[in-house]
């Protein structure tokens, strides 16, 4: 089937009434979370996996991605207008928007940002439907020590950019493999650290274990923390449209953001932080006036803008390619498809076609669907910022305990989300991430299973690697990595001696 | 080191031994062909000696920082808050299944709002009224949810 005929199929099915309901849905509630500074798309995609239980993958999926995507485009309301990032993503936003905001021009930054997000948005669509089929196709080649090797790049790659020590995140890694371990053992079927609870023989449900480590814990964080009385650059918006010249001096930096995001969300543990910082970086080094940067360049919103949305896209890259989520959005909405019973692997697209093209399309819908949202309603995102967190955090915390419940009905899913909650709360607080943590649970099962199964076939004959191309080029390019940034800090260190 | 990180690091310590011992008795088979404890004493022992790198690395800091000059570890002064938070969730899943849900939910969105506003108990406690009949029918009558009733019964 060509690639036209399975968009005509993807489109069917994501204008189907239903789906397109939690399209909707699903930008909404993203673009609401990523206005409000405190609640980040990791924790509402948290929260709201039990409520995907119920509706269909598609579905689910579609109002997951919608969650993620849309807080990159809301994340940019709150950097311009107020000087608060509503999500990580947006930091840089703030540098420049805020100042457009406070010289008056508050409406052309929010309009380059949401119009960059749209253009990089669709332009990373575009490229994942074509990237992710041949790759997958690549990918049914691989065995079990390719797929180690891979996990093994991921994981180190993720603890080395998403952690600030490395060490800790290893820590945290480890931790997340054991608990990974909990259940019955894939290959004996023994049980492993059930200690006779029926509830664990299946593994720690992900579930409220996610809702605790992001949902509770970040309310717990946010509460503990000093609430700053936030105040308003500007209440009303005018002239959104960018005119002429500030389309002449975004059309490249739009360019080179959808580029740039799109690659450095392929990569493991990138996503879409690291996509909006280097391309502000790298837009003030090619700029001719960097003089400019800090102080209101529309480029310094229309590059990072951009590229924090086109990263979105090739996270899905690896996730659907491969079955490997190259994030912690992304493991947590790999195990919404392991919930379902489609779990993402080479040969997804090939036995899920409707399920695979549904979601490409829902994003294209999702990004004119939020076009069309961010622009006009921007007032309203105004006002909601307005709400104090002394409010929104019960309501936070009521949906958790409902969703928690609603997973088996039982009261005991409440307990086990407390319980990460306060471990996710305590290891915050003391700088252990928890993004490896998660990523390593998700993957641990398929890392195992790899791990021994590498072991029976190599038959205690280490060279074997050397055979397999894809795996050595991957083990290498680690090597290489962890040796390159332990020279790095060793030298820093060195520095600091001398000093 | 904090004193906190310090307790973090030392349980994971104690996490890894225990891991070490239970996979032990797991069996581990032989190396061409391992067993179900194989995989979890890797990481377990793993686990242990990162956490025993964490500690000399931070010893060493320390050590460094307290021979240029004393500084004072500022603590978080806010612990209060959040203790109450968990032990409104843990109250609520203690008392779930007894008081059943509107009850209990009651309780639970009444001490957390007045955890913000702790003077307006009459406004907090008809929003929370709301809050429970809206839960309720989003919840429980649209998405048929089976709550507890508890003592109420059904």
């Amino acid at each position: 089937m060509d690639i036209w005929s399975n968009i005509a199929i993807g489109f069917k099915q994501v204008l189907e009434l239903n789906n397109l309901f939690y399209c909707f849905a699903g930008v909404l509630v993203g673009t609401l979370i990523g206005v409000l500074p405190g609640i980040g798309p990791v924790a509402t995609i948290s929260l709201l996996l039990p409520m995907t239980m119920r509706i269909s993958p598609l579905a689910s999926i579609i109002m997951l991605a919608g969650v993620y995507y849309g807080a990159m485009y809301g994340g940019s309301t709150t950097s311009i207008l107020v000087n608060i990032p509503g999500e990580a993503a947006s930091v840089v936003t703030s540098i420049d928007g805020y100042q457009m905001a406070r010289k008056g021009r508050a409406g052309p930054a929010l309009g380059i940002s949401a119009f960059g997000s749209f253009i990089g948005g669709t332009f990373s669509i575009v490229i994942l439907m074509l990237l992710v089929m041949p790759l997958s196709k690549i990918a049914i080649l691989f065995g079990p020590l390719e797929y180690l090797a891979i996990i093994i790049t991921g994981m180190v790659m993720v603890i080395y950019l998403s952690t600030k020590s490395f060490l800790k995140g290893l820590i945290m890694g480890v931790f997340g493999l054991i608990l990974g371990c909990v259940g019955t053992d894939i290959i004996s079927g023994k049980f492993r650290f059930t200690y006779g609870l029926l509830y664990l023989s299946e593994g720690i449900d992900i579930v409220p274990m996610v809702m605790g480590l992001f949902g509770i814990s970040e309310v717990l964080t946010n509460i503990s923390e000093i609430q700053e009385k936030r105040t308003f650059f500007a209440t009303r918006v005018k002239n959104l449209l960018p005119n002429l010249q500030d389309w002449k001096r975004s059309i490249l930096p739009i360019s080179r953001g959808s580029i740039l995001g799109f690659f450095l969300g392929l990569i493991p543990g990138g996503g879409t932080i690291l996509s909006s910082f280097i391309s502000y970086s790298v837009e003030k080094k090619v700029s001719k006036n960097p003089e400019e940067f800090g102080k209101g360049a529309i480029e310094g919103v229309a590059g990072p803008e951009t590229a924090n949305n086109a990263a979105v896209g090739g996270a899905f890259v690896p996730l659907f390619a491969l079955g490997i989520p190259s994030n912690i959005v992304m493991a947590i909405l790999m195990s919404s498809f392991i919930i379902h019973g489609v779990a993402p692997s080479p040969g997804f697209i090939a036995k899920n076609p409707g399920l695979f093209w549904g979601i490409i399309c829902s994003m294209y819908i999702g990004n004119i669907m939020l076009l069309i949202l961010n622009l006009p309603l921007i007032s309203i995102w105004i006002k909601i910022l307005e709400i104090p967190y002394k409010i929104l955090f019960p309501l936070i915390l009521l949906f958790c305990v409902i969703g928690a419940y609603s997973i088996n009905y039982r009261a005991f899913d409440i307990l086990v989300m407390t319980l990460f909650g306060l471990a996710g709360y305590l290891l915050r607080r003391f700088d252990y991430e928890l993004t490896p943590l998660v990523m390593a649970f998700v993957l641990g099962p398929m890392f195992e299973t790899s791990l021994r199964q590498t072991i029976i076939i190599s038959n205690r004959n280490i060279s074997f690697i050397f055979t397999r191309p894809i795996a050595l080029v991957c083990f290498s390019f680690t090597f290489v990595f962890i040796f390159f940034s332990l020279l790095s800090r060793f030298r820093k260190l060195k520095e600091k001696i001398i000093e | 080191m904090k004193k906190g990180e310090l307790i973090i690091a030392l349980s994971m310590g104690v996490l890894g031994i225990w891991i070490v011992i239970d996979s032990y008795n797991m069996g581990l088979q032989t190396i061409s062909n391992p067993g179900p404890g194989f995989f979890p004493l890797v990481l377990g022992v793993l686990l242990c000696l990162l956490v025993l790198l964490i500690c000399i690395r931070s010893a060493r800091y320390t050590k460094k920082v307290s021979t240029v000059k004393k500084t004072s570890v500022e603590y978080p002064t806010n612990f209060i808050k959040p203790g109450l938070i968990i032990a409104c969730l843990l109250g609520y899943f203690f008392f779930l299944d007894t008081l059943g849900f509107p009850i209990s939910t009651f309780f639970f969105l009444f001490i957390l709002f007045w955890i913000g506003y702790p003077r307006k108990w009459l406004f907090i406690s008809i929003f929370s009224v709301i809050l429970v009949a809206l839960a309720y029918l989003v919840f429980g009558y649209l998405l048929q949810t089976p709550f507890p009733f508890g003592f109420l019964g059904n």
